[in-house]
């Protein structure tokens, strides 16, 4: 038997540009900021006092007087009791938005395309992470779903054509 | 049928006629030892060698540098490189008494779609490949490039993958030929906890997963890219880093469900970065968003990759690596944004304190139109990014803590953090990046992680 017969041409990559957006429901913003004159003094005592408390946060995003970041939902009332001294601000509901793209570092400009469609579309967004294949949208939840619906219609028909 | 094993060799692992005698006579070892060894190579050298990649570039730009060079044609020179790095390699094994036989992307039945320069492997059809181990020859291809059917064509035209072209070269030769094995050979010891520049015992890791692996080349460390990761990881092809001028530890790149615990894997850094941050308390609040989408679409629209993207109301912030910042000046500063129905308001992008005397200009001639609000554009221009990379160690709370408190007490500034379920980021100052890395690299406790064996015990 021929030794070639045993191989069959092979699909391989994954097409380029978004190829999936998903929404991951289940999360709160906590926002906290002071008058202090070292903001980085007190960023580590309120990561400290999250930490303490063995809450896991994620999207993380520094400002200029303060912090904010995302918890999950059913970690919210241990949250706001271990940052009581630093009145915390909560947002409830929110989301993750994922938009996915193998290897998206490589296609110049997909990312700015992404987050210029979000804004254009009215959604009320925290912050922006990325990782190899995809890049996350911290977002309120009643837009996440229209938003990754939009996302997908906007940038998946894009790559297409 | 003799069991595959697909070895793939970096610029620097043929650059002299020694090296390439080191990485054939690898090549021979595992003929002697029963495998059916697929050579892949890269270009001879890096930038500045007679055939690398960047030497060919440099030669059309020097013909007319106000030319631009089509696509086609800058990949038909691109292909060059490998092509010379291919032959040779195939003399080098005649002089060690093997038959070999060299392919281009096409010969060995690559078929890409048609992005000239950063083509897409569609499919392959390893006839060729076969025959020539069926020969008892050693095939040996040219990494980086494929071939694009085209109906009435049918030579096809030459197409190049982009970056890391060649590594996604290997892994899909290895998928297609159901590979034993896939090894990534370069000139540092499998994958290391960082930059052996920074940290000079950093150790190498004995084991990673593929997503961990394109995640740290995603961040910036020149390992293996994420696209042969991704292939290896959909056809389960074990993959290995290794050093082509030694028998150092090498690395495994495994299935993630096979790392064990929660961890820290390494840490990375950037390559030099400026940050813009337009403030746009000047803009009416309702024009905001507008203004926003106006300058990312223009990102967009001209390739511009985009770091630690701010996505305040108030604030237009990002960064940009510091080789596509003067298109991003040309692009924004003076750029100018009627913004509203009716008597629409007028806003003027404007790099710096002072106006550019074009932005000047450009503001007086619409001046008749009505007040042009000026969009100040603050500018850090030395900034880097410095990240952990890890699997599920975002689980642990303290891990921000951790990190923040680390590059404070060196008296590091921390300008923003970003993250993803494999990696936590910092934008800290491009001077500090060494001690950023060595810092992060101590905190974590990097140097003391299981350290990878030496190369017989990987592969079996």
């Amino acid at each position: 038997m021929s030794l070639v017969a045993n191989f069959y041409e092979t699909e391989f990559e994954r097409r380029r540009g978004v190829s999936q957006v998903t929404v991951r429901p289940g999360f709160a913003q906590i926002h906290v900021e002071s008058e202090a004159e070292s903001p980085s003094a007190f960023r580590l005592a309120v990561l400290a006092a999250v930490a303490e408390a063995n809450i896991r946060i994620s999207m993380l995003k520094l400002e200029s007087r303060g912090l904010s970041f995302l918890v999950e939902a059913d970690r919210v009332d241990a949250a706001t009791h271990a940052l009581k001294g630093f009145s915390p601000g909560v947002r409830s509901n929110c989301s993750l938005i994922e938009v996915h793209a193998v290897n998206m570092r490589d296609e110049e400009g997909l990312i700015a395309r992404v987050i210029a469609t979000a804004i254009a579309s009215g959604a009320t967004m925290n912050h922006v992470g990325d990782m190899h294949d995809r890049i996350l949208i911290a977002v309120v939840s009643s837009d996440a779903q229209p938003l990754a619906d939009q996302l997908f219609a906007a940038l998946a028909q894009d790559d297409a054509s | 049928m003799k069991p595959v094993k697909v070895m793939k060799f970096g610029g620097t692992s043929v650059q002299t006629a020694d090296a390439r005698m080191q990485a054939a006579l690898r090549v021979v070892s595992a003929f002697e030892q029963g495998f059916a060894p697929v050579v892949v190579v890269s270009a001879i050298g890096r930038k500045g060698a007679p055939y690398a990649t960047d030497t060919l570039i440099e030669e059309l730009r020097q013909i007319d540098s106000s030319i631009k060079v089509e696509p086609r044609e800058l990949d038909m020179m691109l292909a060059c490189g490998e092509i010379f790095s291919a032959v040779t390699f195939v003399q080098t094994l005649a002089a060690l008494g093997h038959k070999a036989r060299s392919f281009r992307g096409g010969q060995a039945g690559i078929r890409t779609d048609g992005v000239y320069g950063n083509a897409r492997i569609e499919s392959i059809n390893p006839t060729g490949i076969l025959n020539s181990i069926q020969r008892g020859e050693i095939p040996v291809i040219c990494g980086f490039q494929g071939t694009f059917a085209i109906p009435g064509e049918p030579g096809g035209e030459l197409t190049t993958l982009g970056r890391g072209g060649s590594d996604t070269t290997a892994a899909a030769v290895g998928a297609a030929l159901g590979a034993r094995a896939v090894e990534i050979f370069t000139d540092v010891d499998g994958v290391k906890t960082a930059d052996p520049d920074f940290v000079p015992n950093a150790p190498t890791l004995a084991r990673v997963s593929y997503e961990e692996v394109a995640e740290i080349a995603h961040l910036g460390a020149r390992v293996l890219h994420p696209r042969a990761a991704e292939i290896a990881m959909k056809y389960e092809i074990p993959l290995y880093v290794k050093n082509t001028f030694g028998e150092g530890p090498t690395t495994e790149i495994i299935d993630r469900g096979q790392v064990e615990g929660r961890r820290v894997t390494g840490v990375t850094h950037s390559g030099k970065l400026v940050y813009l941050e337009f403030d746009l308390r000047h803009a009416t609040a309702s024009h905001c968003a507008e203004l926003q989408a106006k300058v990312y679409n223009m990102m967009a629209r001209y390739g511009v990759n985009l770091f630690m993207i701010n996505l305040s109301p108030s604030v237009i912030g990002f960064a940009v690596m510091r080789s596509q910042y003067p298109t991003v000046k040309d692009l924004l500063d003076g750029l100018v944004a009627p913004i509203g129905e009716g008597k629409p308001s007028i806003y003027m992008l404007q790099l710096g304190d002072t106006p550019s005397r074009e932005a000047e200009t450009q503001a007086e001639l619409l001046g008749p139109l009505g007040e042009v609000v000026r969009i100040p554009l603050a500018l850090t221009e030395s900034c880097t990014i410095v990240s952990l990379v890890g699997s599920d160690f975002l689980a642990n709370p303290k891990v921000f803590f951790d990190m923040l408190r680390c590059l404070d007490e060196a008296n590091i500034q921390v300008w923003q953090t970003s993250n993803s379920d494999l990696s936590v980021s910092c934008l800290v100052p491009e001077s500090e990046t060494h001690r950023a890395v060595a810092r992060l690299h101590s905190q974590f406790g990097l140097e003391s992680i299981a350290a990878a064996p030496k190369q017989e015990t990987s592969t079996g």
